[in-house]
């Protein structure tokens, strides 16, 4: 059992995937309960990922695989199936557990290192994609990792326009995108991410009136108008304006 | 006349709505309370109608900041509230029984304001109530077909208040 002594800073640590395949639904909801609970002790941060993964979960039921990809095994199961590879044996034991995360987290980690695991090619300064889901908080332990989700929830967005408009490193925007693809949170899209249109935007002094509170009581039946357009709508200038009152810094250079 | 801007805060009652405004409100927020008669919630009194507070931007206009009444036979406020309104902070108490079907509560009773402009989702009383995790309220927002920021916060504390207003910026400015 490792100690809080030994494990490393969280934001030092490794992000890898597993996947499982093969293992009685509830065996399988509680090993990834067990990996979520077990995350403050872990050297690395492990979030599950469907398909290919820096780890293979498999049970009993799992079918034979051939061709796979140089990533490790773990079988898990009532037996060892004997194959020389890596195994927990169920009831799953938390102590048990974590030192196999560990030994194969230092594993995926030094393989990498030495190049002998492929590592995804980094995003292209243009290409869009789309976040799903906010991530979860694992992937959110920096401040500004929080405000780039935030810049990802609205339209698609590319690595060029998310470094513009935080105003943060290349390689920061680089790592958190490889973290949230890496957990299936990114989704790439044919549409180009467009870089602002914002700031240049017309605000019609009569496109909000009931702003005016306390204004029309009745219920808007109009249909809900697309959320960017009426983004779009917001007086130049106006967000500058509250960001300076509320003594925030400006998101970025625009 | 003056232009005027709005953001509104919702969320159950005890949710935080009266404290996030008036921590960063310039003036003593304006409440409409009255005494609580609902004895499952442990406050003197709370917001029936709504509260209010503001803040004067540099050329004169004003950022008003309105919290809604958190209990559902005043929804029909909530639309009013909503029309024209930048941006909602939805408050919830991870202290109450069921706190996620809160959060479905008001996203559905915002849903077209959601739509269309910029909303946070604010859980208070993690650090007592861990359960659920801030991640299941991602996973709820999604179900609902939401996405935006979910984040713990204490609203007693004016700097994280202004980070959920920040971060409506940022939706907005996206």
């Amino acid at each position: 059992m490792t100690t809080a002594a030994q494990a490393a800073p969280k934001g030092q640590r490794a992000l890898l995937s597993f996947s499982v395949e093969g293992l009685p639904p509830r065996e399988e909801l509680l090993f990834k309960s067990l990996v979520r609970l077990l995350d403050h002790r872990t050297h690395q941060h492990w979030a599950w990922k469907a398909g290919e993964a820096d780890l293979r979960v498999v049970g009993e039921q799992s079918p034979a695989h051939t061709g796979a990809p140089a990533v490790p095994v773990l079988a898990v199961g009532q037996v060892d199936p004997q194959r020389g590879g890596h195994f927990l044996a169920l009831p799953l034991h938390a102590d048990a557990l974590e030192q196999t995360l560990n030994r194969l987290g230092a594993m995926v980690v030094h393989a990498r290192g030495l190049g002998l695991v492929a590592i995804e090619a980094g995003p292209g300064e243009d290409d869009a994609f789309r976040l799903l889901r906010w991530p979860p908080a694992a992937l959110l332990e920096a401040p500004h990792r929080i405000r780039l989700a935030t810049l990802m929830t609205g339209r698609p967005t590319s690595l060029g326009v998310l470094r513009q408009r935080s105003g943060r490193a290349t390689q920061e925007c680089l790592d958190f995108i490889a973290d949230l693809r890496r957990s299936g949170l990114l989704e790439n899209v044919a549409e180009p991410a467009q870089a602002g249109g914002f700031a240049t935007s017309i605000f019609p002094s009569s496109l909000f009136p009931d702003s005016l509170f306390p204004g029309n009581t009745g219920p808007d039946s109009r249909p809900a108008p697309p959320r960017q357009a009426l983004r779009e709508t917001v007086q130049p200038g106006l967000l500058a304006r509250i960001r300076n009152r509320l003594g925030l810094l400006a998101p970025g250079p625009r | 006349m003056t232009v005027e801007h709005k953001i509104l805060f919702t969320g159950t009652m005890g949710a935080g709505k009266t404290t996030a405004i008036g921590a960063v409100s310039e003036i003593p927020p304006v409440s409409t309370d009255v005494r609580n008669s609902d004895t499952s919630v442990a406050k003197a009194t709370t917001t029936v109608g709504l509260d209010y507070g503001e803040l004067t931007l540099d050329n004169g206009e004003k950022l008003r900041l309105y919290g809604t009444p958190g209990q559902m036979r005043f929804d029909f406020m909530w639309r009013i509230l909503a029309r024209g309104a930048l941006g909602l902070v939805i408050l919830v108490d991870n202290s109450r029984p069921d706190p996620l079907a809160d959060l479905d509560v008001y996203l559905d009773g915002f849903s077209e304001l959601i739509a269309t402009t910029a909303c946070v989702v604010a859980v208070g009383r993690m650090e007592a109530h861990p359960q659920p995790d801030i991640d299941a309220y991602a996973r709820r927002a999604e179900a609902r077909g939401v996405l935006c920021p979910v984040l713990p916060a204490n609203v007693t504390d004016p700097q994280q208040v202004v980070q959920l207003l920040e971060l409506l910026l940022l939706q907005l400015e996206a």
